[in-house]
């Protein structure tokens, strides 16, 4: 069946401005939106640029704006849109573009880096793993699955307003070590995302776990840090 | 592995590497050819998923060489639509055709030549498995001149007796 994609183009190299262009795809309702982009790469226009590797919804590199909405474009299928087969494909909103769909993400993974995304432990390391214990690991176990496709960072008005917020996706992961008790800097940790720049800049609009392609529960897991901080204060008082 | 590497010799390293890949480049960006990436990735797809799969016989696998080969020759004149340097998936996907031609040709050769059915390769002329003669690993060199030339290394047998397997 015949689908119409706008597709936002740019590039610095020739464009003042960004601009829309229209193609129009032959596609399966099974189709991937991203079957249908490479489509348009192999069999119309090859200068169109857009990130993907897995195509699997692992590697987390393909997270646009599809028909309005954030979406992984490995994971939708033409028939998920009620939108008669006409899509409309724009970048992530939040990062500035380097060229059509991709972002510049550089931003996101030094914010990602601050958190310190490893296990921090001054115990000596024991002979063999450091095991963990089941319950602990069920407490986080859902942030474990994100891919850092930045979905939820580009989709949360807080850090449209505010450029310092570390976002959804870095406080997901600094709960992801704060809940973990292997790890012995949680006192550390926590006093850094004890501010309006860190966990408290949340304010539990949602939006990141809409969009979460692999359905995490991020507002939920960021207000865990929030109760972990008050405990630590409650405990030290 | 450590034991093949002691083993096995090296060709020597190019002078300046960087400089074929330069060169590469520079050469597919400056092409001003006919052809274009995407029907030859498509034709390629086709023939290996229809001839080359897991059930191969010498004459589909014979047809599939000469198909890849005839690509190939199509990719000489291959020309990059985007000339820009920023995020060029043009280029890139030319240079990842330009390997995917070579490894579905040693692909299609190692299957052509070894006349057995063993694991995931299964020739319909030849069912049987024959640890006479095929216990080996296929190997390819490739020089410019000459293309790709098949060789074979030993299989070193440790904790597992080859036998054929009956599920």
């Amino acid at each position: 069946m015949k689908c119409t994609f706008v597709v936002y183009r740019f590039d610095p190299a020739v464009d003042k401005e960004p601009r829309y262009q229209e193609y129009m795809v032959e596609a399966e309702p099974t189709d991937k939106i991203l079957d249908c982009l490479n489509k348009i790469r192999w069999e119309q226009d090859p200068t169109l640029s857009y990130r993907y590797s897995c195509a699997h919804g692992i590697c987390g590199s393909d997270a646009l704006m599809i028909n309005g909405r954030i979406e992984l474009a490995c994971q939708k299928l033409v028939r998920d849109f009620k939108t008669t087969n006409n899509f409309v494909i724009e970048p992530l909103p939040l990062f500035n573009v380097i060229k059509d769909l991709v972002v510049d993400m550089d931003p996101f993974f030094e914010k990602h880096r601050t958190v310190r995304p490893y296990l921090i432990s001054d115990e000596e390391p024991p002979e063999t793993e450091r095991l963990q214990d089941p319950e602990n690991q069920k407490f986080f176990e859902p942030a474990l699955a994100c891919i850092l496709c930045g979905s939820c960072t580009a989709s949360c008005p807080i850090n449209r307003a505010n450029d310092k917020y570390l976002g959804p996706a870095a406080l997901l992961r600094g709960f992801r070590y704060v809940a973990d008790s292997r790890d012995t800097a949680t006192g550390s940790r926590l006093a850094q995302l004890d501010n309006e720049d860190g966990a408290w800049g949340c304010k539990s609009m949602w939006w990141c776990t809409d969009v979460c392609p692999k359905s995490i529960p991020v507002t939920k897991s960021i207000a865990q840090i929030k109760r972990l901080i008050k405990e630590e204060e409650k405990r030290k008082s | 592995m450590r034991r093949y590497i002691h083993t096995v010799g090296f060709s020597p390293p190019p002078g300046s590497p960087e400089k074929e890949v330069a060169d590469k480049i520079a050469a597919l960006m400056e092409s001003n050819g006919n052809e274009t990436g995407g029907p030859i990735r498509e034709e390629l797809q086709e023939v290996m998923m229809d001839k080359v799969s897991v059930f191969r016989n010498r004459p589909a696998l014979t047809e599939a060489l000469e198909k890849v080969r005839e690509l190939k020759k199509r990719y000489q004149k291959i020309a990059i639509q985007d000339k820009g340097s920023c995020f060029n998936r043009d280029l890139l996907d030319a240079i990842e055709l330009d390997y995917m031609l070579d490894l579905a040709e040693v692909i299609t050769l190692g299957a052509l030549t070894r006349e057995e059915s063993r694991g995931a390769h299964s020739r319909e002329d030849f069912p049987d498995r024959d640890d006479q003669k095929w216990l080996v690993h296929t190997m390819f060199r490739y020089s410019r001149e000459e293309g790709p030339q098949v060789f074979f290394k030993p299989v070193t047998i440790t904790r597992f007796q080859p036998k054929e397997r009956k599920y």
